[in-house]
């Protein structure tokens, strides 16, 4: 068969994340520092793990945009249960993560079952959520204190004072790379979102496919709101704002495709964050303003999206270019 | 699963609103042969292996027999279960996954390491797949990407996936239709060694040649009727195209042969990326012109190379607008004709929209006021409904919804749409197609009348009956090249058959 050429396009994301510390850690101040790097990391797990869970979303061709609102949902629940009624951690965290899966199954409902506009269903999902969590909290700032403060403040001194934390979140990482990668129900994904009838043809059950898909992603969402008020300490009422956006384009940076079927968890979505999360830590260190920083973001969203492109166009071209043989 | 010894089909009849698709078919299949099946379009080819398929099901009174017991095949799943596997014409793999993937698709749960565990075996499974890939004699890598591979590879990716599902009886439908030439012979050789590994194979077929020179025995089907079931080794190539078109009427429905007038398209030298190869023809003035073919010889190519929808490679267009043949190119051409295309359902009509404004979409320009641009829909509306009165449309009024109207009706809506336009050419490819008889006769009569008023047709059919009753001039294609011109007095089923039998064999230029 073909031989493996090295393949640029395939290698963008370490490039663009490796040009991304090399400036900064020029141009910055103690940018490259173990310390900072963990900073940065642990402080973005929320928007890593979003990005994960949308990544479970878009291979089945879902855009989902209630992601961050599922993830602030299941952070407020945890926090109430915790700050109100005294409720361990670990089981205010599985009422949390349970929400966000079942929030995942009412927007397949929609989605799947009714045949709704996927986009407009989960946006509507985000203002609904959003909205309730607000009446809940009386849109006032829940502190959470001693409940989470032994989680936020463990380090691992062996590791060079590495966060407890981000052991949770590597985890996260391995588990959802092994779902996708290693398991029946992975490979049925990317069958889905790739060519939906042709699943279905061949005795694949899509729509279970599809809401199983969905009903993970809404999990994630939900852990992910789970590290967002360990890092935060307090539930704030404008929490994860517009995270879907940014989780949706970091996804996207690395690699997987708004259409569905052609994606991955690490490294794809997982650079993709790393690369948002660094430009903006990165500019905060070197004092640009706070305004410019998603400027460019956004610049950097053009680029990803213009090489993703090439990237298609290049995959499409291998068969054209056989064909004439 | 046992052994397919045998597959039997008795009394299949399929019945369509209007249509018959099948009447009666009736054949037995067995193991180490290849079934050819040809027809014509709209012959009922592809209903008889929708209903093998499960994608169809057949009505009652019809049976089907594997191993000597009755089986109903219900679903798609249910054919797969019975060990038929469907390989069909459009390539169905999926681009993102790797080879080793697609193979095994249907059946992941299969392939855990442990009843409990969650973990896919991939060595078990690349083992597998390599199997299937072997007994294809294929040096795919399981590990290749699948968007890598060529449209060959991939068309063997489903077969191996149809052997990995159990597939005993095997349906090919066209596939040859996206393959070179290497290719085709790749999967010849590998169809024969199915063959001989005591597969069941159905391979259905425009090409004769294929036919004649893969398959064991042929079933001949007209109008969804089994007009012939031979070995290939007693029938020649003629006696196959007889049986495919039958007996019919010959010479033209209109009397008069009318007289030469001027040229208004000159056609040189037209040729496509594929096809057509190198055709030139002249159209006159109030000429109605067939192009005769079989499916896949390069007569819609043909229509959509001159009009600039597919790159003309190479050729001259010239056309007269005022008594003086001019060179032109496609756009400008585009302007002054129509162009009723082949599948009226994707891009013929726009389906949710009214009858009024599908009419006038052609020319909507007509209807506006030239300061503002406001449509005068007073206006539309009339023009609309005086042409829904010539060509006859049945509809209460020219506000109901194009998609409600049976097929004939919306054949006529597309028809009344390119005549509001009034062009000095319409190209129409398979005008009556999917139209019952009342209808296509309207059609005709219709096509009759325009062209006494100066209007120039191109018609592509089918229909040997149609072209010959329709046209004043045939031209004939086979495999994207012109190879015969009859006229009008000399029209005859031999003559035009003729057209396309004796270029076969001996086109290897």
């Amino acid at each position: 068969m073909r031989t493996k050429k090295f393949d640029i396009l395939s290698y963008s994301n370490y490039i663009v994340l490796a040009v991304i510390l090399i400036v900064f850690a020029i141009g910055g101040n103690n940018f490259l520092t173990l310390k900072s790097i963990f900073a940065t990391i642990n402080n973005g797990s929320p928007l890593i793990i979003i990005t994960c869970g949308v990544t479970f979303a878009l291979l089945v061709g879902v855009i989902d945009l209630s992601v961050g609102a599922i993830g602030y949902a299941a952070g407020v629940t945890a926090g109430l249960l915790m700050n109100r009624l005294n409720i361990p951690v670990e089981f205010a965290f599985m009422v949390g993560i349970t929400l966000g899966v079942f929030i995942g199954w009412v927007n397949s409902l929609f989605i799947v079952k009714f045949k709704m506009n996927p986009m407009l269903v989960s946006l509507g999902m985000m203002l609904i959520i959003r909205a309730i969590a607000r009446i809940f909290t009386d849109d006032k700032t829940v502190t959470l204190g001693n409940h989470v403060s032994s989680i936020r403040q463990a380090r691992i001194a062996a590791l060079g004072e590495m966060p407890a934390l981000m052991f949770g979140l590597i985890a996260v990482i391995i588990a959802c790379t092994f779902v996708l990668k290693y398991t029946p129900f992975g490979r049925k994904l990317l069958a889905v979102g790739c060519e939906e009838k042709v699943a279905k043809s061949i005795g694949i059950n899509t729509d279970r496919i599809k809401t199983a898909a969905l009903m993970t992603c809404g999990g994630i969402c939900g852990i992910a709101g789970c590290f967002w008020i360990v890092t935060l300490g307090s539930v704030v009422t404008t929490g994860l704002n517009s995270y879907e956006f940014l989780a949706i384009a970091a996804a996207v940076l690395g690699g997987t495709s708004l259409l569905g079927g052609r994606g991955s968890i690490y490294p794809g979505s997982v650079f993709g964050a790393l690369i948002l999360l660094f430009i903006s830590a990165g500019m905060s260190n070197m004092g640009v303003s706070i305004y410019a920083i998603p400027f460019v973001r956004g610049i950097i969203i053009f680029i990803a999206m213009y090489v993703d492109s090439l990237r298609t166009q290049s995959m499409m071209k291998i068969p054209m270019a056989a064909l004439k043989e | 699963m046992e052994k397919i010894q045998s597959l039997e089909l008795k009394n299949i009849s399929k019945s369509f609103p209007g249509v018959k698709a099948l009447a009666d078919v009736s054949f037995t299949a067995s193991p180490g042969r290849v079934c050819g099946i040809v027809g014509v379009n709209g012959a009922g080819k592809s209903t008889m292996m929708n209903i093998l398929g499960g994608l169809l099901q057949p009505d009652d009174g019809g049976q089907i027999f594997i191993n000597g017991q009755e089986v109903r095949i219900e679903n798609p799943k249910a054919a797969t279960d019975l060990g038929i596997a469907f390989i069909q014409q459009e390539i169905q793999v999926f681009d993102t996954m790797l080879v080793y993937e697609n193979v095994l698709a249907a059946d992941f749960d299969k392939w855990r390491k442990g009843k409990r565990s969650l973990v896919l075996d991939r060595k078990a499974m690349r083992k597998e797949a390599q199997k299937y890939l072997d007994a294809l004699g294929s040096s795919i890598s399981v590990d290749a990407p699948v968007y890598s591979l060529t449209v060959g590879e991939k068309q063997l990716l489903q077969i191996a996936r149809a052997l990995s599902q159990g597939g005993q009886i095997l349906l090919f439908d066209e596939p040859t239709s996206s393959l070179s030439d290497n290719e085709i012979a790749k999967l010849f050789e590998i169809i024969g060694k199915l063959r001989d590994q005591g597969y069941i194979i159905f391979y259905i077929s425009h090409f004769l040649d294929e036919i004649l020179s893969l398959c064991d025995n042929v079933i001949v089907l007209r109008d969804g009727r089994k007009t012939g079931d031979a070995l290939v080794s007693d029938i020649d190539k003629e006696k196959l195209v007889s049986m495919m078109l039958g007996y019919m009427v010959e010479g033209s429905a209109r009397s008069s042969v009318r007289k030469q007038n001027d040229i208004v398209l000159r056609a040189e030298h037209i040729s496509g990326i594929r096809l057509p190869k190198d055709v030139s023809f002249d159209l006159h003035k109030g000429e109605i012109l067939g192009v005769w073919g079989l499916l896949g010889s390069g007569r819609s190519e043909l229509f959509n190379a001159m009009l600039g929808i597919d790159k003309m490679t190479n050729g001259k267009l010239y056309y007269a607008e005022n008594g003086k043949l001019e060179e032109t190119t496609s756009k400008k051409l585009y302007k002054h004709i129509g162009y009723l295309t082949e599948g009226r359902h994707y891009d013929g009509l726009f389906l949710d929209m009214t009858i009024g404004n599908n009419i006038t979409s052609s020319d909507i320009g007509r209807f506006a006021s030239k300061f503002l641009g406001t449509l005068n829909t007073k206006k539309e509306n009339e023009e609309s409904r005086s042409l829904m009165k010539q060509v006859n449309v049945k509809a209460t009024n020219e506000k109901m919804i194009v998609s409600k109207l049976s097929g004939g009706n919306q054949q006529k809506v597309i028809i009344a749409k390119w005549f509001l336009k009034n062009p000095d050419i319409l190209f129409m490819d398979e005008p009556t197609k999917g139209v019952d008889i009342g209808a296509k006769t309207e059609i005709q009569n219709l096509i009759f009348e325009k062209s006494e008023k100066g209007m120039s047709f191109v018609i592509i059919s089918s229909e040997l009956e149609e072209i010959m009753s329709l046209c004043d001039r045939i031209i004939v294609i086979y495999e994207g090249r012109l190879v015969g011109e009859v006229s009008k007095s000399d029209f005859s089923k031999d003559s035009l058959m003729k057209g396309i039998v004796s270029q076969e064999g001996n086109h290897a230029d």
